[in-house]
């Protein structure tokens, strides 16, 4: 602190240290963090090497444009709102904003904004003051994406052992309590059923399992055509199904790089789940395409079918041993293990379905970084 | 004294046999029917309200069925309840699910009656006999 009165010379001295003070803070907060100032609309009047770094602009790109320009489109409106109502108000603002560079990736950054006010206290201009955490959301992204297919997973096995080991358990204890022989006989006759059903679920978890395993699996470059033409070929659709129109176009994406193993059993699957449900009032008609959507290459099968009803079966659809028709020979595994394979790769799989219409399944194989 | 009259709703082949057995050994004197879908226990519940068959005092139903679920059995039976004879059905959701999202989603059905989950053992369904006939069975 000055003490009274001090000298002119005091006090250029006394400046002096606090404008080298202030110096050094700047030069240890540049170092550290990505730095903006804005005026109170948010147009940025001043940006520090950092900011243009991650943010990809150069200097004389940023300043003068409003903040906006970095705005990933993430966030609901919402999340500005309260933030401009906090700011506006003189408050501090803290929390994780994702941003989007001019190259078009997006950066996480934890950020932390403080208005200057003036002597009434009105804010001026605001500080932003940001950390990259881009890597850190990557692994809670990819964290909670594990952790849930773990949960599905143990759901799925809790739910398909149940009803036959509750059966098993049933017949147990009236084997136990039978007082005859024949009787005793016929409940014994029953009990194969379900073993060899625990058996085969027990079978399909494992061959699940090891597909999750095989993450590191080796991709190779694919032409889509050649496999799916090699599917078509060994199902015999010409031969089986000589009236059903099978169509597919991969000219938008014509190549991947995936496993052929999976691509090959995802487009088994799809393709012969189409023509299993397929309607018996009017012609099979199956559409297969490929194209390029924000940076990934989705793949897309649609037919004319019986159709599912969404609303009932929608969620369950992918999971372990479920059909949803009366077909006896259907069997739920397939579609179980398509999503298991496309989840495996990085990618995911949703369908569209109306009943009595027919269905689209839409596999996107690798998902850009999305975070 | 008229005998139980019992409907078994439920896709499991093995439990509709062993269910069925179950309640004859309880009492040699009650009426079992078996439906694999929800579907089909509908048309039999219309069946009921035309005055072709008599309607059952007991529904075991399961929730996940082809077709027609649970849930979807117990929305168009609700529609259908008007029109019921004057005499008290009780639903019971048979399950081997103990997902509490459906024990949650069950309560808000004020057509059941109970919520058991499987497996349903003798003594378990003679408790179920028992709070439905009050005893007489």
């Amino acid at each position: 602190m000055l003490d009274k009165e001090p000298d002119k010379g005091q006090l250029f001295k006394y400046l002096e240290s606090v404008f080298t003070d202030l110096e050094q803070q700047k030069i240890a907060l540049d170092k550290s963090a990505i730095v903006a100032f804005t005026d109170i609309k948010g147009n940025i009047t001043y940006v520090n090497d950092k900011f243009c770094e991650i943010s990809k602009f150069s200097h004389d790109e940023l300043i003068g444009q409003n903040h906006r320009i970095i705005n990933s489109g993430y966030h609901e409106p919402e999340f500005f709102r309260n933030l401009w109502r906090t700011i506006a108000k003189g408050m501090v603002w803290n929390g994780d904003i994702r941003n989007k560079a001019k190259d078009g990736s997006f950066y996480w950054v934890a950020t932390t904004i403080v208005p200057y006010l003036d002597a009434r206290g009105k804010p001026y201009q605001y500080v932003s003051i940001r950390f990259d955490i881009t890597k850190q959301k990557k692994q809670e992204l990819e964290l909670k994406h594990r952790t849930k297919q773990l949960e599905d997973f143990c759901f799925i096995v809790s739910h398909n052992l149940r009803a036959p080991l509750s059966n098993l358990l049933l017949l147990t204890s009236m084997i136990e309590g039978c007082e005859s022989f024949e009787e005793q006989k016929l409940l014994i006759d029953r009990v194969a059923k379900p073993v060899h059903l625990l058996n085969e679920i027990f079978n399909e978890l494992i061959a699940s399992l090891q597909i999750r395993q095989d993450g590191e699996i080796k991709r190779e470059s694919l032409f889509l055509q050649d496999c799916f033409d090699k599917i078509v070929e060994s199902l015999n659709v010409e031969v089986l199904y000589p009236d059903s129109s099978i169509r597919s176009n991969f000219t938008k994406a014509p190549t991947i790089q995936y496993p052929k193993k999976y691509l090959m059993s995802i487009m088994q699957n799809l393709l012969s789940n189409a023509i299993r449900y397929g309607s018996p009032d009017r012609k099979l008609k199956v559409e297969v395409k490929s194209y390029e959507k924000n940076g990934s290459i989705w793949m897309e099968v649609k037919d004319n079918g019986i159709g599912i009803d969404m609303k009932a079966n929608g969620k369950k659809l992918f999971g372990l041993r479920k059909t949803f028709h009366h077909n006896h020979d259907a069997k739920g595994f397939s579609l179980f293990i398509t999503k298991t394979q496309v989840e495996t790769m990085g990618g995911s799989i949703h369908a569209e379905s109306e009943l009595g219409k027919g269905s689209s399944f839409y596999v996107q194989f690798n998902k850009n970084d999305s975070i | 004294m008229k005998k139980p009259n019992i409907l078994l709703v439920d896709d499991d082949e093995v439990y509709l046999y062993v269910t069925t057995k179950i309640l004859k050994n309880l009492t040699k004197d009650i009426l079992v029917n078996t439906f694999t879908d929800g579907e089909q226990a509908i048309e039999y519940i219309r069946l009921c309200i035309q005055g072709s068959v008599e309607l059952p005092e007991i529904i075991l139903l399961d929730i996940n069925m082809p077709f027609l679920d649970g849930w979807g059995f117990l929305s168009e039976f609700k529609k259908m309840k008007p029109v019921l004879p004057n005499h008290q059905v009780n639903i019971f959701m048979v399950t081997s699910s103990n997902n509490p999202n459906d024990f949650k989603r069950a309560q808000e059905f004020e057509e059941l009656t109970g919520y058991v989950i499987k497996p349903v053992y003798e003594d378990k369904m003679a408790e179920i006999l028992t709070e439905v006939y009050n005893g007489n069975w």
